[in-house]
């Protein structure tokens, strides 16, 4: 669907700087309501267009013809269909504007640690924003709770149980609609601030891309359950004045009151290193950025290598003149504890640095979309190359 | 020759703690600097005060008779 300027008829689109509808063609601006077309149906035409390398499916509602895909990066997008999509009830319009998403990335990238000298000399190779979409769930929860704790220490602790009941209305629970995008990088790109939600006006979608959702309401509902649980289970936790709290007995009711379709602005950047797309986000309203950046691993080994050695230093003579202590049994007690504090350090170091390689390494992975990529795979293949 | 053993065994020790120290130096600094979107959220977009909660003080409490 095309948004026409009223004084040429060529198309505008949302500036998200002035707030406006901007025409390029004649420079006029408009209010987005001056533009927006009196719209009752709870449809929305839009051109679909996917991707033959990765699957994704986007819907673009302006007059930009689409040349590469937001997801995988690859120039291998082909307009399929016009589709009548299910009219979102709300949107955040994107606050943030194109320049800004790169300024707040090259900020980032500055700020990072270890970063190639290639990539921190970054070009965005393609930025898109894209209209993520989401539900928005009203759920009422109600249980009825037997919790034990731990009271005191040592022989004087004993064991107590707490009875709890409450109920809850929650209010727009967000969830990403969108089976495509990883679930984990879309709560990453939470929180949208919903207080700034406006309801639904198709011309704030010129200009950009939406991703049409393809997680039912059904699928939410489920997801919706598990986290109304977890927010439950977190502050009925926290009234009880113990250690070691467990719930022991619980009747859960969750009832779904209602779920709104809303579109939430993510600006898209694709960054191509060694070969490799890499893909970044910003959160269209509040700036946050999602992404892991590369590191060289030569200045990685070089600054490992210089710590080890210092702390080489430290450590490797005073456990070798204090470990023949350890024999002698009227000294064990306090070498021994030395030794203690020094394998509780060991441990903790140990533990902390392999969660964090996981976590460096999983983001890795996501930005640089192969789960992705290895999803779409799947799904090309089980549906017999549907796109090609 | 108990005692260079223990030296040794020690010194083992020790090239092991700075292994992990610099690891975990070297590993937090990327997760600060490189991963991007881990902040913790400064508001909450949903509701989440009770609407009712049932008296939460220890005096319901009930002790274990085990």
């Amino acid at each position: 669907m095309k948004i026409e300027c009223p004084n040429c008829s060529a198309a505008v689109i949302y500036d998200a700087a002035s707030k406006m509808m901007k025409c390029n063609f004649c420079s006029s601006s408009f209010t987005v309501y001056t533009v927006s077309k009196q719209q009752t149906e709870e449809t929305l035409e839009c051109d679909i267009y996917s991707c033959t390398s990765c699957g994704a499916e986007l819907s673009v509602n302006s007059v930009e013809a689409s040349t590469f895909c937001a997801y995988c990066g690859q120039p291998t997008i082909v307009y399929s269909r016009v589709s009548q999509e299910q009219k979102p009830k709300w949107i955040i319009p994107f606050q943030i504007t194109k320049k800004q998403a790169i300024k707040l990335l090259k900020d980032k990238i500055e700020d990072g640690a270890f970063v190639p000298r290639q990539f921190a000399k970054f070009e965005i190779e393609k930025i898109h924003g894209i209209y993520i979409p989401y539900w928005l769930v009203d759920a009422y929860y109600h249980d009825v709770q037997t919790i034990r704790g731990k009271v005191g220490n040592g022989k004087y602790s004993s064991t107590q149980y707490f009875d709890r009941e409450a109920e809850y209305e929650f209010k727009r629970l967000p969830f990403d609609a969108s089976c495509r995008l990883n679930d984990e990088l879309s709560q990453k790109l939470e929180p949208f601030d919903m207080d700034k939600m406006k309801p639904f006006e198709a011309a704030y979608m010129s200009g950009y891309y939406a991703d049409s959702y393809d997680q039912s309401i059904e699928i939410t509902s489920i997801f919706a359950q598990n986290k109304a649980k977890k927010l439950f289970d977190e502050q009925i936790l926290a009234t009880v004045p113990t250690t070691n709290r467990s719930i022991v007995s619980s009747a859960p009711t969750f009832k779904l009151r209602k779920a709104d379709y809303a579109l939430f602005p993510v600006w898209f950047l694709t960054i191509r290193f060694r070969n490799q797309p890499y893909t970044m986000m910003v959160n269209g309203q509040t700036g946050k950025t999602v992404g892991a950046i590369p590191f060289s691993k030569v200045k990685v080994s070089a600054t490992w290598i210089g710590l080890f050695s210092l702390f080489s230093i430290l450590f490797a003579p005073v456990c070798a003149l204090l470990a023949p202590s350890l024999l002698g049994f009227e000294e064990f007690e306090v070498i021994g504890y030395f030794y203690y504090f020094f394998f509780l350090v060991f441990a903790v170091a140990i533990v902390k640095a392999s969660i964090n390689w996981g976590k460096i390494k999983q983001m890795n992975i996501l930005t640089r979309e192969t789960k992705l990529n290895q999803f779409a795979h799947k799904r090309q293949d089980q549906e017999g190359g549907r796109y090609e | 020759m108990i005692t260079t053993i223990m030296m040794i065994v020690g010194a083992i020790f020790g090239f092991a703690i700075a292994f992990a120290i610099a690891s975990d130096i070297v590993m937090e600094k990327i997760i600060k600097a490189n991963v991007l979107g881990d902040e913790k959220s400064t508001f909450y977009n949903y509701s989440k005060e009770p609407l009712y909660l049932s008296k939460a003080t220890d005096d319901i409490a009930w002790y274990d008779k085990m």
